[in-house]
């Protein structure tokens, strides 16, 4: 990385014209020594929602990757004393006295059926504590390593943070499970569509003529064809035997194919602007090779918008899957992801009567706009005028 | 220029050429045709279908043909003002489409409006007013309309509306104004049902059209132009309106051809909840169906929307920006 | 007439166990609803809009539009009252329930009050010759279409002779024009009498007169189709250019479409109680039929009821949030136990009663195991009983009652309902074995067939040495399918078992299931419809042999032309189950059936898991003469029994 870094150090300084204002003069030498990447990050830092951002990120990928650690229940493992059972309040005491120890009140099924409920009884007499790094559920964490460490549980009866689903599973575990799935399958999509992108729009912005006619009138028909029929069409067309997963991936895949149109777009434009600049001119007199021109020193000069467009993928990505899945063209049970935990929820009967359902959806929102936060941290640090 | 006009319009007339082929291929791509489908739906409902009216059907609508003969007669038959039959509807493809344009065409302008409206206000607030307290919750509303699942706000508001003020659920009219002539208590009845989806599709719009102002503005407030006029003594509110706001939002008024075409295929999941009868959802049972020149012929509108869409847009940059018209020229 | 209809009465009928809970239907003789007195003529009431549209010399008087016999209904409770309208709900443009519990017409009916009693409707009276190869219909003389010309033998004729034989028209003979091989013979007597003809022994053939599994129309109004027809109409070609058709047959058929049972449009005239005048795609409008030919009791011309809607809503949820929300008047299907408890929270405020009744399939979730299936390892084990067996065993179906549907329904092996006349205790025991939950019986059948050998994670090894995977396949749009799914997925583990289920488009579904490509499918199960004879192998779905073993059905349906033979006792059952259809002797017919269903149940051809699952239902308060629940299920063969043209709205 920092082969294109110093590069793009050097460049930063040289355009003529308005470059924005002169840093503060109180600011010690290394400013002005610092590499770009270096000074990305110093204004990166003072992007509090961006920190922010990030962190929350950084626990969300955590929790994926050991999300079996985290869960406190298989989340298959399905329960017919709890279904649709509401979130339990974690506890640190009630009016028989307080304590450091967290618990919740042990919960008894009773069937209404004259409503045709289940409601679930608190027994404020029982304390069920929580205790942590216990010994749950068997799992095979990664597919691999047995084991059966979990976070928390309690030793006996009932202990569901965000409540429970139709078939009695514990879904803060599924929600964690799900997020493996939600935060990773569509990232080769969109890497895939970020090359593409770049590669189609550099070549159709820097070289101009025939290909860029070409390119541009390719763009011109991915971009027009509406995408419902597209989904529809592919997640139909292709081999059923392939299971939920597999077929999923494979339209994530296809999907960034026809994805690059619209950064291509956009680094078509910048080149076109860019590349009567006086540091491109300059470099193809210093005899640099056209690909290295466009690799080295026009693509840097707008990574921040690059930067931007990659962050904002990933939560169309997330946002793409959910409604996918509600098209019934993404994923689809047993498979556990954001999307099919949010298809469950929407329904009438989650919204009016089992409102945890919805939980689900405060994560993808959360993700999203972890996300967001980020590219914007990212930008305002990667734009060299700023 | 005149030039550059004549041969965008040629190249659009070849991609449209182009894009029907590719809208029939996308609709031939799953395997099966609207006969399987048929038989499947019926067969759920619990009615076993006959081979000979299978037979009968498949004959009727010429799918015992090629697909490249169905392709053929589909084209005769438009050029000649026919855009088919809709096998599932039992009607007239045109008609079908003209009965549920306007209404696709009314709900995303009234989305398009919303988002603007609100939009570009807030956005210059933001941008004014950076880093402030209302700058961060407008931002971070913002991101919330856009980072909320369309189909799941859809369904919440519905039904709290319901709930709480007893709006009637779903759907474009109350079920009496449904297929009633048009009279003032029906222009009020769809009013009254508009607020809902259009809040639906326009959040979405809105949360990226503030960022995008609000970016824009930033840049142009920035600009050496700006900082002379402030230093020679403008007044602010003057300073502000001559010129940045202006410049900022052209580039989100040029795109209105893409931002209408971009709501009008993407209100489908909306209105599949909101059970508003619309192209959208029309496209989506055509498809499912297998109904093949219904689905063919919504593509290909919704398609050719989008193509001239861009046309107009990039004329209306063409006009705006000079730097342009002459990579245009040149180019 | 009683004579003449006392051919079916005379099945046994025994208890119908599973429907007990339904509550007591058992009240009300199972006399022919058309057995009432004759209301003596000349005294016939009408509804008061039409009194005034006869007032004003715009419509004959009543007497000279209804018949001079017409059909009398015996109506559910109390004779109703004229006037006021319902808004039902068109759950696709397609939608078959809610028109066909409406309006349908065929030439017989199946008596609301006892299934398998066939009483007469357009038709007046029927009767066999000795070997019930010739069955002689006299048609209900007098009657008209909804645009007030008469309705004779000439409307069946050119169905018949015209259309169903014609082969441009139809290409292909449907199968229910079809017995022993050949097509039936039509012969019209005279201008009410006509004579169908079959190649053998085919009581099974009354039953399609019924609006029987697959119905088709049984007549067509002559006079508006002829002038569509090429032999009636030179200009038909001339008309079918004018539509943007290239032939007559175009049109024609366009047209046909259009009148398809369960697809109404406005234009042909009907012989419906209410008649479609506007049809748009979001609601249709049906109006009084003033030349309907039934009346009450009282002399009261029917229906009561002026107006039908039909509104238009396709979304589940929005369909339950509508419901709900008291938007309709009755809703029979979209609920399911989620949204019990919230109607009964809404039901006051939006006046209406909720009713949870069963929905009648043998099988909420059935799941069927490939005996076709492509890898000869495959097949091998899933043709052995007791694979199948140890699979059922491993189920625990009490739990999955309980999760999925509050433990109202009931657990079955999903091919009967236990209302058939051969359904006694034997075929009940051998059920109830065949559904015993036993991990420990499952583990030791899979040994037994030798499936002993086990990989690092429980799951058992084929003698292939690959994991005993099984992935199931399942449409789209039954959710309660995917919950049961899950379940299994979790019991067959527990056996060491790996179920992989994928949910894939209706239409693919249905596609590899009819090639016989896949390992398990899963999908309801209707019950066995054998009582009525209606089934065969060679039907669409005769005990789901289509999911089983799909190439044995199209052997049947090809007659041997196409697909594989079947073997071994599934030959003999299948073999059986065809043969019956067409017995004449009644004990012997008995019999059979009782075999059929003990082959069945031993063999576990299908493991079921749960039927009869309960299904919410709502009906406005101020509906009257409504008939049970059952009435609203296709436990008979797709003959509805909501006779809406006799409720009536109580102010």
């Amino acid at each position: 990385m920092s082969e294109i870094a110093a590069p793009g150090a050097g460049q930063a300084p040289r355009p003529a014209g308005p470059a924005g204002p002169v840093p503060h003069a109180v600011e010690d030498d290394r400013y002005f020594v610092a590499s770009q990447w270096q000074l990305m990050w110093r204004k990166f830092t003072r992007h509090k929602l961006a920190i922010a951002g990030g962190a929350v990120l950084a626990v969300f990928y955590v929790f994926a990757m050991f999300s079996e650690f985290f869960a406190t229940h298989d989340i298959l493992k399905h329960s017919s004393e709890f279904v649709f059972m509401r979130p339990q309040k974690i506890r640190f005491g009630d009016e028989n006295g307080w304590g450091l120890r967290p618990f919740v009140y042990d919960v008894q099924k009773v069937v209404d059926r004259k409503a045709f409920r289940r409601v679930y009884v608190e027994d404020p007499e029982t304390r069920n504590y929580i205790r942590f790094f216990v010994h749950g559920d068997p799992y095979k964490l990664w597919g691999i390593w047995e084991a059966d460490l979990r976070l928390a549980g309690v030793e006996e009866g009932a202990f569901y943070l965000f409540g429970t689903d139709k078939l009695g599973r514990d879904l803060y575990s599924r929600i964690v499970y799900a997020s493996r799935i939600s935060l990773s399958i569509g990232l080769v999509g969109v890497f895939l569509s970020f090359v593409l992108g770049c590669t189609m729009g550099g070549i159709s912005g820097y070289y101009g003529g025939k290909p860029d006619m070409i390119i541009q009138r390719g763009i011109e028909i991915l971009i027009s064809l509406p995408t419902i029929p597209l989904w529809m069409a592919l997640s139909a067309a292709l081999p059923t035997h392939w299971g939920t997963l597999k077929t999923y991936f494979a339209i994530t895949i296809i999907l960034s194919m026809f994805g690059w149109a619209g950064l291509a777009r956009v680094v078509r434009g910048k080149l076109l602007e860019l590349r009567q600049q006086d540091f491109v001119t300059a470099a193809r007199v210093a005899g640099r090779g056209e690909g290295k021109i466009v690799a080295l020193h026009l693509l840097p000069s707008f990574m921040s918008y690059l930067i931007v467009s990659l962050t904002l993928a990933v939560p169309y990505m997330i946002l793409g899957e959910t409604a996918l899945s509600f098209l019934g063209l993404g994923l689809r049970p047993p498979v556990v992801s954001w999307g099919t935990l949010l298809k469950d929820a929407q329904n009438v009967h989650a919204v009016l009567l089992h409102p945890w359902l919805l939980i689900p959806g405060i994560f993808v929102v959360v993700a999203v706009l972890a996300f967001n936060f980020l590219g914007d941290g990212l930008r305002d640090a990667a734009d060299p005028y700023k | 220029m005149v030039n550059y006009v004549i041969r965008r319009v040629l190249y659009m007339a070849l991609v449209l050429v182009l894009v029907s082929m590719i809208a029939f291929l996308i609709i031939q791509l799953p395997p099966g045709d609207y006969l399987t489908v048929y038989r499947a739906n019926q067969q759920a409902l619990g009615r076993d279908v006959d081979e000979a009216e299978l037979a009968a059907m498949g004959k009727l609508y010429g799918l015992d043909k090629p697909v490249y003969v169905q392709y053929a007669v589909w084209v005769w038959r438009i050029s000649r003002g026919n855009l088919g039959w809709s096998f599932n509807l039992k009607e007239k493809v045109g008609t079908l489409i003209a009965d549920r344009l306007p209404f696709t065409v009314l709900l995303s302008l009234s989305s398009l409006v919303f988002a603007y409206v609100i939009a570009i206000p807030i956005g210059i607030y933001s941008a004014t007013h950076q880093y402030s307290i209302a700058d961060f919750s407008f931002t971070f509303m913002g991101f919330v309309g856009l980072a909320t699942p369309n189909f799941l706000l859809a369904l919440i508001f519905m039904l709290l509306f319901n709930r709480w003020f007893g709006w009637s659920i779903g759907g474009l009219f109350s079920p009496e104004f449904v297929d009633a002539p048009w009279s003032w208590a029906r222009v009020l009845d769809l009013i009254k049902h508009m607020p809902i989806p259009v809040l639906v599709i326009g959040t979405a719009g809105t949360g990226y059209l503030v960022r995008v102002m609000r970016g824009s503005l930033l840049d142009e407030l920035a600009r050496q132009y700006v900082i002379t006029a402030r230093a020679k003594g403008v007044e602010e509110h003057t300073l502000l309106y001559k010129y940045p706001v202006r410049l900022s939002i052209n580039p989100i008024v040029s795109t209105v051809g893409w931002a209408l075409a971009g709501i009008v295929s993407g209100e489908t999941i909306t209105a599949i909840v909101l059970g508003l009868e619309t192209t959208g959802p029309l496209l989506f049972r055509a498809l499912l169906a297998q109904d093949m020149y219904l689905a063919g012929s919504i593509t290909m509108l919704l398609t050719f929307m989008v193509v001239i869409g861009t046309f107009i847009s990039d004329m209306l940059l063409v006009l705006i920006d000079p730097r342009i018209r002459y990579e245009a020229m040149a180019g | 007439m009683k004579a003449i209809t006392g051919v079916m009465v005379s099945l046994v009928l025994l208890g119908s166990a599973a429907m007990v809970w339904a509550g007591g239907e058992d009240e009300g003789s199972s006399e022919s609803s058309s057995a009432g007195a004759m209301v003596s003529s000349g005294s016939y009431n009408e509804a008061p809009a039409l009194a005034q549209l006869v007032a004003s010399g715009d419509l004959p008087p009543v007497e000279e539009r209804l018949p001079p016999e017409p059909l009398v209904v015996k109506v559910k409770d109390e004779i109703g009252q004229y006037g006021g309208a319902i808004t039902a709900i068109k759950h696709s443009t397609g939608n078959w329930y809610m028109i066909a519990h409406v309006n349908i017409e065929p030439l017989m009916e199946l008596d609301p009050e006892d299934s398998l009693n066939v009483v007469p409707n357009v038709a007046r009276a029927w009767d066999w010759n000795a070997d019930k190869s010739q069955l002689t219909v006299h048609l209900r003389e007098g009657i008209k279409w909804s645009d007030g010309e008469p309705f004779t033998a000439e409307d069946l004729r050119f169905h018949y002779e015209d259309v169903q034989f014609n082969e441009q028209l139809t290409p292909l003979t449907p199968g229910a024009w079809m017995s022993h091989g050949s097509r039936m013979t039509f012969t019209q007597i005279d201008d009410s009498t006509v004579q169908f003809g079959f190649a053998g022994p085919s009581p099974a053939q009354l039953f399609m007169f019924t609006a029987a599994n697959g119905y088709m129309n049984h007549y067509f109004p002559a006079h508006y189709f002829k002038e569509l027809h090429i032999d009636y109409n030179e200009d038909a070609d001339k008309k079918a250019k004018e539509e943007g058709l290239e032939e007559w047959w175009q049109l024609f058929n366009q047209t046909r479409e259009k009148t398809r049972p369960y697809i109404h449009y406005p234009g042909p005239p009907y012989l419906f109680a209410w008649v479609p005048t506007s049809v748009t795609m979001d609601r249709t409008v049906w109006d009084r039929n003033p030349y309907y030919w039934k009346v009450d009791e009282a002399g009261n011309q029917l229906p009561y009821l002026d107006n039908i809607y039909g509104v238009l809503v396709v979304e589940s949820e929005l369909v339950k949030a509508r419901g709900i929300a008291g938007e309709f008047d009755f809703l029979v299907e979209g609920f399911g136990m989620d949204e019990a408890p919230l109607l009964e929270q809404n039901a006051e405020r939006y006046n209406y009663n909720v009713i949870i009744g069963p929905n009648t399939w043998a099988g909420a979730g059935s799941y069927y195991l490939n005996l076709n299936h492509k890898d000869p390892v495959r097949r091998e084990l899933y043709r052995d009983a007791r694979f199948r067996q140890a699979l059922s065993h491993a189920i625990d179906r009490d739990e999955i009652n309980d999760i999925v549907f509050q433990g109202l329904a009931t657990p079955l092996l999903g091919f009967a309902l236990g209302d058939e006349p051969f359904y006694d205790e034997e075929v009940q025991a051998a059920e109830q074995e065949a559904i015993r939950y036993d991990v420990d019986e499952a583990n030791r059948l899979l040994d037994e067939v030798g499936l002993t050998e086990r990989d690092g994670d429980g799951y058992r090894l084929t003698s292939d040495g690959e994991r005993l995977t099984l992935e199931v396949i399942t449409g789209t749009g039954l959710a309660d399918l995917v919950t049961i799914s899950e379940l299994v997925t979790n019991y067959w583990r527990e056996v060491g078992v790996e179920l992989k289920f994928s949910i894939i488009e209706r239409s693919l579904f249905s596609l590899r299931t009819n090639n016989a490509d896949f390992d398990l499918t899963t999908w309801i199960m209707e019950p066995s419809q054998l009582k009525y004879r209606t089934d065969s192998p060679a039907s669409g779905w005769f005990l789901t042999v289509g999911h089983w073993a799909p190439l044995w059905r199209n052997w049947y349906q090809s007659n041997g032309e196409s697909g594989e033979e079947p073997v071994g006792v599934a030959k003999e059952m299948l073999d059986l189950g065809h043969a019956m259809r067409n017995e004449l002797d009644d004990d012997k017919w008995q019999e059979m059936g009782k075999e059929f269903m003990m082959m069945f149940a031993e063999n576990v051809f299908a493991i079921g898991t749960v039927g009869l699952p309960p299904r919410p239902m709502i009906f406005r308060n101020n509906i009257m003469n409504l008939y049970d629940e059952l009435a609203w299920t296709n436990a008979t063969a797709g003959n509805f029994r909501g006779r809406v043209y006799q409720w009536w709205i109580k102010e």
